[in-house]
């Protein structure tokens, strides 16, 4: 096109969104460009056309699945609590400590109800059976904005973004070896995948989680960068001792050559409790049970 | 009542709660698949599909409203199952020798008339011939009319992408049907 023509604003024009001047000179243009305004007809008339489509009716009655719309557990009530973890967290990420959680891979626990954070120091070494390939690097690409801008939607908390992994959705969805404990949810926008290599732990166990996010459109996979571990409770009221961790890729620390997310089981569980460990993705969130033995 | 509403009664586990929804959307999601995928039991299936999903997942839902999480279920169910389609060998809306078969446009009814009918063939046959992320923006743009932010919600992208997207495509939609004597009834003349 020559320089000065208007194609560009068409749409724009069409959806009356330029504003009164840039409107002014888009007509005075069409009143002196044929070419111009023989297009602006051509895709007016192409949209209106479009837009007078009538309305189709599904054909036959939606089944729904059988029992309630509400699923047997009610995380959902978690974001409440979670609004108090918030503030803990936009401290932790002001004070630094985020980022110094992810340079030295350090746990980060802390119970919401009394505000105390406990930072603790665990390393690479002491986790696992896993087979440790000293010196991988972890590959972890600076999000996408699109993959950041899902995670407020999910109500939990982003202290971090989500690290894209250059892995397939297939690899992602296949569960390592040895994490026989697993939980996997599709809700439509993304499919969640959270393992782990034991259904129970002692207190203060360190817990490795193979954990991975799916973008259900892009088939992007990225890794999670915050789990909650708590108590599962019955109650309409949910534990006041739900304890939130800020896991963290481990150098060193992976399966297949992928990474893993690590957080330690609250010192105060209790054997015989069972606790959530709940990745939030967004709209939704994977859990996964384990027992405190 | 307003779909927040309707939204928190599931979060409660009414599942009553959850059927107005579905009538109210199920239609809207419909013709939106049927413009995507150009086939009613592809379209049928994808709004199934989509309230499955709903049906488990809507009471945790967050953020985004009803209608625009709705269609970003519906969008995602629809790339699917043109994904699968695309791996047959023979496509449903092809004969053996690749025509685009003539299916009557589900959308209308039996009193439409010849002109109406190809128009309708004409608007299935461009929008098909769309790429994908340009067809959903002209559909969801302006099939089921949804605001710019609706869409920036339902396809995850900031809202210049949306704007770009619309553009494009309304573009290559009106290419596409420059030569349909139908929608442009003087083209052979006036091209
Ligand atoms: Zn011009």
């Amino acid at each position: 096109m020559v320089s000065g023509h208007v194609e560009s604003l068409f749409s724009a024009a069409y959806d009356g969104e330029l504003s009164p001047d840039a409107r002014a000179a888009f007509d005075r243009h069409l009143g002196e460009c044929s070419a111009c305004a023989a297009a602006f007809a051509e895709l007016t008339t192409a949209v209106d056309t479009l837009r007078e489509q009538p309305r189709a009716q599904m054909p036959h009655p939606v089944r729904l699945p059988e029992g309630s719309p509400v699923p047997g557990r009610r995380w959902f009530e978690v974001p409440a609590r979670l609004s108090q973890g918030r503030r803990l967290l936009a401290g932790l990420t002001a004070a630094g400590l985020v980022v110094a959680a992810a340079a030295a891979a350090v746990v980060v626990v802390g119970h919401l109800n009394s505000g105390t954070v406990v930072p603790s120091s665990s390393s690479a070494g002491m986790s696992s059976g896993v087979a440790l390939a000293p010196g991988t690097a972890i590959r972890a690409p600076l999000p996408s904005p699109q993959s950041a801008s899902l995670l407020p939607e999910v109500g939990l908390l982003p202290v971090c973004s989500p690290k894209a992994l250059p892995i397939s959705k297939a690899e992602a969805l296949e569960i390592p070896t040895g994490f026989p404990n697993h939980a996997t949810e599709d809700n439509g926008v993304s499919t969640g995948v959270v393992a782990t290599q034991a259904s129970s732990f002692a207190p203060g166990a360190t817990v490795d989680i193979y954990a991975r996010l799916i973008d259900d459109s892009s088939h992007a996979v990225s890794l999670p960068c915050t789990v909650l571990v708590g108590p599962q409770s019955s109650s309409s009221s949910p534990g006041d001792d739900f304890t939130m961790a800020v896991p963290t890729p481990v150098a060193g620390l992976t399966v297949d050559g992928q990474p893993l997310l690590q957080v330690t089981v609250p010192a105060t569980a209790v054997a015989g409790e069972t606790y959530d460990i709940l990745v939030p993705a967004p709209d939704a969130a994977v859990i996964l049970t384990i027992q405190i033995s | 009542m307003d779909d927040e509403a309707l939204l928190d009664r599931c979060r409660r586990g009414d599942r009553d709660a959850f059927t107005p929804l579905v009538h109210r959307y199920q239609d809207e999601l419909y013709t939106m698949a049927l413009r995507l995928t150009g086939n009613p039991a592809d379209a049928a299936d994808v709004v199934q599909e989509t309230f499955t999903r709903a049906f488990r997942s809507l009471p945790r839902l967050r953020g985004a409203t009803v209608r625009a999480w709705l269609f970003r279920v519906a969008v995602n169910c629809s790339h699917d199952i043109h994904r699968q389609r695309s791996r047959r060998p023979a496509d449903p809306l092809e004969d053996s020798e690749g025509r685009v078969l003539d299916l009557p446009d589900p959308g209308l009814g039996p009193e439409a008339t010849v002109l109406q009918r190809e128009r309708a063939d004409a608007i299935r046959i461009a929008l098909l011939a769309l790429p994908h992320d340009f067809r959903v923006a002209v559909v969801l743009r302006d099939v089921n009319q949804l605001s710019y932010e609706e869409m920036a919600q339902a396809l995850s992208v900031p809202v210049g992408t949306v704007k770009s997207r619309i553009s494009r495509a309304r573009g290559l939609l009106a290419a596409a049907l420059r030569q349909s004597p139908a929608v442009f009834p003087r083209a052979e003349e006036a091209w």
